[in-house]
């Protein structure tokens, strides 16, 4: 579903700032395949992200998604395979517009948006369809103002819209980070459910470690722009936190280890 | 047929009797809309106000003057008209072009007076000089600007370039300096051209010309007009001549001029507003152009600059600044 | 004010109702602000004029002017969105140049129309009084506008059009490319725009290149002043807000134009433009702090 070839991401090129925040990673994520990504600050999670929904430019490399070639097409070309939530919830929605003009957006996704009117009396009873499985009561708030909901609750609706169209990938970038943890924990649960009923495909980036194994069928650390783990199937069933995290500060010690060689 | 000549003639005999009612009551309402407020047509009202008064039109006694200025936006102007246009007034006059239109366009029975229009024609205000027909006619202030060239260069002997700054966003002014170019080619002159979209704009595209030019033409343009000092103090800078393209820009500091001021075009307006307040047909009164060739000149500027006027020229001036 | 003058009012203040429509589109619905109109309006009257002089059909010339108009914004568009220059600028640039262009069209800075055919002359050839007929057509005309920009906010294009002025990545994310709507967006706008020059021209008879100055501030008054008298989330509420703004803003030059009222005289417009327009702005502010006056009064009881 994503071929990912030797991506290479550099900010602030030739310049005081240049930071590379990919180094070639090469990635492919099968049909119904949910990974999750985590690694540490600045390790480029959301960089990469960003690689495969076209928000990054990258510096080198080849992206596929679906068999096709992306590489050159900008995000809203890209948004026809693949929808997005963000881990600020302001991001995904339209504040000023109501929660049933936002979910006709999404409806629109990879599809031609003309002259038809967005909210027919069809879509209207298909949108309360959809979000009445979050049983929040939203169905009947249809015509409120998206603005008026907490954060937890957009991003729950920012879910149900990435379901609207037609799209089989799903790109979730740290989508929980920014709610409290009862509601991180509903949304989380809503992402499985979603994903199990549409039958996706799945990158989802975390900083939680414990979220990361529990979620999904195969995990990538990054770290320093490399994918420093990849693990699956019977391997993964088997690593718990604390052996990740262990993992993770080896990583972190080798590197540690390295500069000392160097500098002894 | 018949029943339409007893109601035209009905008609008429009412028109008489409301305008003897007028000449009665003795007070008679004349709406003037300006274009924008400026000497050259701030010379031409108060012209027209005391060319009535000298007429026995008074303000106070038996006039009613009002007056409106659009601020250079013709959408104003616009609203200007309809509201003078719904007072009723017995005569409107439109000083300058835009205004002159939108007088016209509101009304086809009110008479219309224009004046400071260059090109009535051209605005199509009138079809027809000598018998304009409708309700509008009025006064013309085509500059004659073949005679100034030939001043121009009777004050420069070897006379090879004159220098002009104007709005190409002005009807009168694209008008005049077309005629300057004609006028000029005839005399094998070379004509350089600097633009000034605002009177803002004016200095600097003096000073762009005023090193390729032996003289620079200031012509009768609103932007000009309202910056013709900064044009001014450029030529003296660059030490030649200004010449006006009214007289009213010697006072200024032009060293010469021929023409009329806005004043008496003003006044000559003033005829035009009695003919039809005596009840003349407006449609039978011709469209004239401003009378007048007084030759100005200034001979602080012309000492500065080093130019003697020939005895001749002294001689026709009806006017020197001393 | 007299009769004529009122309906003279209405007239233009409906013209200049699809000058507010357009800057609603672009400084409300798309958060561009776009001073293009300045150069859009006298385009559309010159346009319109120039191929009625040259013996277009009136209502072809109309459609051109807005065709016009709508090139205007693309070009604006295209400088901002192509070459990001900054969306002010991008638009001063599209408007000082339109002034050189449309004396291009004109071929100079006025052009008359008085006795030339417009959209109006069917109308007042079947004996009609033009006080009531052309109020009449250009009335239908704002209509149709007017209900055409309501549907379209509401259909697929629109709805990512609205969304585009307040959260461009989610459009993007939604499929959606910011720019097309920009360039769309603004395309309507001056349009609209243009179309309102057009009908400028053939009701007043002629087109001039000064005519463009300040009608970003004409529009933006109306829309303000519509938006605060008519508040109302719904877009329809809105898009009739800004044409009454217009409307009000016209009634309210009238009425400092009437001789003697108040003392004003029209050399006072420009303050009083600001004065309406700080009003419309301070008012929602205040609207607020009383009832929050009320409120903590309320509770002290």
């Amino acid at each position: 579903m994503i071929h990912l070839e030797d991506i290479g991401v550099t900010f602030n090129a030739n310049t005081i700032l240049e930071n590379q925040a990919l180094r070639g990673i090469s990635l492919t994520v099968a049909e119904r395949q949910f990974v999750t990504v985590i690694g540490s600050n600045g390790a480029g999670k959301s960089t990469l992200l960003g690689a495969v929904s076209g928000e990054t430019p990258i510096s080198r490399g080849r992206v596929e998604i679906d068999e096709v070639e992306v590489t050159k097409w900008p995000v809203h070309r890209r948004a026809r395979y693949a929808a997005r939530v963000f881990q600020n919830p302001l991001a995904g929605t339209c504040a000023t517009l109501t929660i049933e003009e936002n979910m006709a957006l999404a409806y629109g996704r990879g599809k031609r948006r003309g002259w038809r009117l967005a909210l027919s009396a069809k879509r209207r009873r298909l949108f309360q369809d959809r979000i009445a499985i979050l049983g929040l009561g939203l169905e009947d708030r249809l015509g409120d103002s998206i603005g008026l909901l907490s954060g937890g609750q957009r991003q729950a609706v920012s879910l149900v819209m990435a379901t609207l169209s037609d799209s089989r990938l799903l790109l979730l970038d740290e989508h929980t980070a920014a709610l409290d943890p009862r509601m991180a924990a509903f949304i989380l649960k809503l992402t499985n459910t979603v994903v199990e009923e549409f039958a996706l495909t799945v990158m989802m980036v975390t900083h939680s470690m414990k979220d990361a194994l529990a979620c999904g069928d195969r995990t990538v650390m990054l770290h320093q722009g490399k994918i420093v783990l990849d693990v699956a199937g019977e391997e993964r069933d088997q690593l718990d936190v604390p052996q990740l995290l262990e993992m993770f500060s080896k990583v972190r010690g080798e590197e540690l280890a390295d500069d000392s060689l160097l500098l002894g | 047929m018949k029943r339409l000549k007893v109601v035209s003639v009905f008609c008429a005999a009412a028109l008489v009797i409301v305008s003897a009612a007028g000449v009665l009551a003795q007070t008679y309402k004349v709406a003037v809309s300006q274009i924008v407020e400026h000497p050259a047509l701030d010379a031409t009202r108060q012209g027209l106000l005391d060319g009535l008064k000298a007429k026995g039109y008074e303000q106070g006694k038996n006039l009613e003057f009002v007056y409106q200025t659009a601020q250079g936006n013709p959408a104003i102007a616009v609203q200007i008209a309809k509201q003078f246009v719904g007072e009723k007034p017995d005569v409107l006059v439109g000083i300058a072009t835009p205004t002159a239109q939108a007088l016209a366009a509101s009304t086809r029975t009110i008479p219309v007076i224009f004046t400071a229009v260059t090109d009535p024609l051209g605005a199509k205000l009138i079809t027809d000089l000598e018998h304009p027909g409708g309700n509008v006619t009025g006064l013309s202030d085509l500059t004659p600007v073949a005679q100034h060239v030939d001043l121009m260069q009777e004050l420069v002997p070897d006379l090879k370039t004159i220098g002009v700054v104007y709005n190409p966003g002005e009807a009168n002014a694209v008008a005049l300096v077309d005629l300057l170019k004609s006028a000029a080619k005839n005399k094998k002159i070379q004509v350089v051209e600097g633009t000034a979209l605002k009177s803002a704009d004016v200095q600097g595209a003096a000073r762009i010309i005023a090193s390729e030019v032996q003289v620079i033409y200031a012509p009768t343009d609103n932007t000009v007009a309202s910056a013709i000092d900064a044009l001014i103090g450029v030529a003296n800078q660059a030490k030649i001549p200004v010449f006006g393209g009214t007289t009213s820009f010697v006072e200024n500091g032009a060293v010469a001029s021929l023409g009329f001021d806005y004043y008496q075009v003003g006044v000559q307006t003033a005829e035009y507003v009695e003919a039809v307040l005596t009840g003349q047909k407006v449609g039978d009164i011709p469209v004239t152009f401003a009378k007048g060739s007084d030759l100005f000149l200034n001979q602080e500027a012309a000492d500065n600059l080093g130019i003697t006027f020939s005895e001749a020229m002294l001689e026709r001036a009806s006017s020197i600044k001393k | 004010m007299s009769l004529f003058a009122f309906l003279g009012t209405l007239e233009i203040g409906l013209v200049y109702g699809l000058v507010a429509l357009g800057v609603y589109l672009t400084f409300r619905v798309l958060d561009f602000p776009d001073l293009t109109v300045d150069g859009s309006f006298p385009m559309g009257g010159a346009v319109a004029a120039t191929a009625i002089v040259a013996g277009v059909n009136p209502w072809l010339a109309t459609g051109l002017a807005v065709l016009v108009g709508g090139m205007c914004g693309l070009v604006t568009a295209f400088l901002a969105v192509r070459c990001g220059i900054l969306h002010l600028l991008a638009s001063i640039l599209t408007m000082i140049a339109a002034f050189s262009i449309n004396i291009r069209i004109m071929g100079r800075p006025n052009m008359a129309l008085l006795g030339e055919p417009t959209i109006f002359t069917a109308f007042d050839n079947m004996g009609l009084d033009p006080l009531y007929s052309h109020l009449g057509v250009i009335f239908l005309l704002v209509l149709f506008a007017a209900f055409f920009v309501t549907r379209l906010l509401a259909s697929d294009f629109g709805l990512a059009l609205r969304a585009t002025g307040v959260n461009g990545r989610m459009v993007s994310a939604q499929g959606g490319s910011i720019g097309f709507y920009t360039y769309l967006g603004l395309a309507l706008s001056n349009g609209l725009v243009g179309f309102s020059g057009a009908l400028f021209a053939q009701s007043n008879s002629f087109a001039d290149v000064t005519s463009g100055v300040g009608t970003i501030v004409v529009g933006l008054a109306a829309v303000i002043l519509g938006q605060t008298l008519i508040p109302g989330r719904r877009i329809w509420v809105a898009v009739v807000a800004v044409i009454v703004g217009s409307i009000l803003y016209r009634l309210a030059v009238g009425f400092a134009l009437s001789s003697g009222m108040f003392g004003m005289q029209a050399s006072d417009l420009n303050l009083v433009t600001a004065v309406l327009v700080a009003i419309a702005l301070i008012a929602p502010k205040m609207k607020g702090k009383m009832r929050l006056k009320a409120v903590q009064a309320r509770r002290a009881k």
